[in-house]
């Protein structure tokens, strides 16, 4: 276990505040990062954006943040030095605007602390420095001391917003207008926010059960459901999806399958990629057409369930107009009388 | 149950020209998807970019791209 001291120390705040813990965030500057995939569901961000601001929380979208690079590392299409040099720009850009960044992707959250990662190695350390050194050089003008050093000491952090979301989970049930109605929930976690164990401080907390959808689904009124597939892969596998569309597409199937399966009413996920994978229309179609059957089973982010359960406009937190079917039942079911 | 996902979204092909795609949009633009939410990152972010993935497979991938654009035009 090697604990990446990017991120935020929950345990900690859980100790210091366990009345209340949100009062840790308070007077601390908060940004949300960009997922790329976020485009496809506008309420991922903009849900999130509009609950930590009714908490009276000083919060903003990150800026100056390119895409975290992990698809292009993953691809082998970059060196760990260079992954490594996008990552420490992005994190000095970050570092200027806030104090704590919070992650809707399991994607990008673990790309940015696999980044700091690789620096343990003296050969990527070099490399990626010499390259914002390159980057120094024709640079016209250094805006801030250390924008093209790799930082140490930051006072930085990260957290995955499932984990902000569970941390303040009172204060977030206190913002809610509706309940889940006993509504039946599948829970699909990811494999990243599963297996991750760069923000585990001990083997204990890494292999112990991953349950914070589940207690966050019953306390707003909902039933989590346990199914056979609940710790599988949303089928993405990096390339796989690509690379072996019917294979991957199996395990999409098997999953979604196994949910409808226990009668589940939805399932709710922490991240837009396997949103994106479990809810395309073209990747339902195809596994109809793979395996002759036609699954209907509506998908949905933490955030944007959130969302919709404190009654936040459909236009300003959920779909900023760009109507998507794929949660209008869900959305009609939780907010009609 | 009703079917509730009829609308798509995202890249309608599913093969490597995908990753071609996103290299283009991720040297041009920082992202990897067309009109990503919120602001645009700027130009000397970009430039940044571009420099340090000189020399690395994605550059090549992004070559490749504009050649066969530039092939297929010339076909035309």
């Amino acid at each position: 276990m090697e604990y990446n001291n990017l991120s935020l120390d929950l345990e900690v705040i859980e100790r210091d505040y366990p009345d209340n813990p949100l009062e840790f965030f308070r007077n601390k500057k908060l940004c949300l990062f960009k997922a790329c995939l976020e485009k496809y569901f506008p309420g991922v961000r903009w849900g999130m954006h509009d609950l930590l601001e009714e908490l009276g929380l000083d919060v903003s979208i990150c800026t100056n943040q390119s895409c975290c690079s992990g698809t292009f590392f993953q691809r082998n299409l970059i060196t760990r030095a260079q992954f490594a040099a996008i990552n420490e720009r992005n994190i000095s850009e970050l570092n200027q605007q806030a104090d704590i960044v919070l992650f809707s992707c399991n994607g990008c959250y673990n790309s940015l602390m696999r980044g700091r990662d690789f620096l343990n190695n003296p050969d990527v350390k070099k490399k990626t420095q010499d390259i914002l050194n390159q980057l120094k050089k024709k640079s016209n003008a250094e805006n801030y001391p250390g924008k093209y050093e790799i930082l140490d000491n930051l006072k930085l952090r990260f957290v995955h917003d499932l984990d902000l979301l569970y941390l303040i989970r009172n204060d977030v049930l206190n913002t809610l207008k509706f309940g889940l109605k006993e509504l039946k929930v599948a829970i699909h976690y990811g494999c990243h926010y599963l297996n991750l164990s760069r923000d585990k401080k001990t083997a204990d907390a890494y292999l112990r059960d991953k349950t914070k959808l589940e207690e966050l689904v019953t306390l707003f009124g909902g039933l989590p459901v346990d199914y056979q597939e609940r710790e599988a892969c949303c089928g993405w596998g990096a390339s796989q999806l690509v690379l072996h569309p019917k294979d991957a597409l199996k395990i999409t199937y098997k999953k979604l399958k196994s949910a409808q399966n226990v009668d589940a009413d939805f399932m709710l996920m922490p991240c837009p990629t396997c949103l994106y994978t479990l809810s395309k229309p073209e990747y339902r179609q195809k596994m109809n057409k793979y395996f002759g059957e036609k699954l209907d089973i509506p998908t949905i982010h933490i955030n944007e369930l959130i969302a919709i359960l404190r009654g936040c406009e459909e236009e300003r937190c959920i779909t900023l107009r760009r109507k998507d079917k794929r949660i209008m039942e869900i959305y009609n079911t939780i907010t009609s009388e | 149950m009703v079917n509730v996902l009829e609308k798509g979204y995202g890249p309608r092909y599913n093969d490597l020209t995908k990753y071609v795609e996103m290299s283009e949009r991720f040297l041009t633009t920082g992202v990897v998807v067309e009109e990503a939410l919120g602001d645009k990152l700027p130009q000397e972010r970009i430039d940044e970019l571009n420099e340090i993935c000189n020399f690395a497979r994605i550059k090549y991938v992004f070559k490749a791209s504009k050649f066969n654009k530039n092939v297929k035009k010339k076909r035309k």
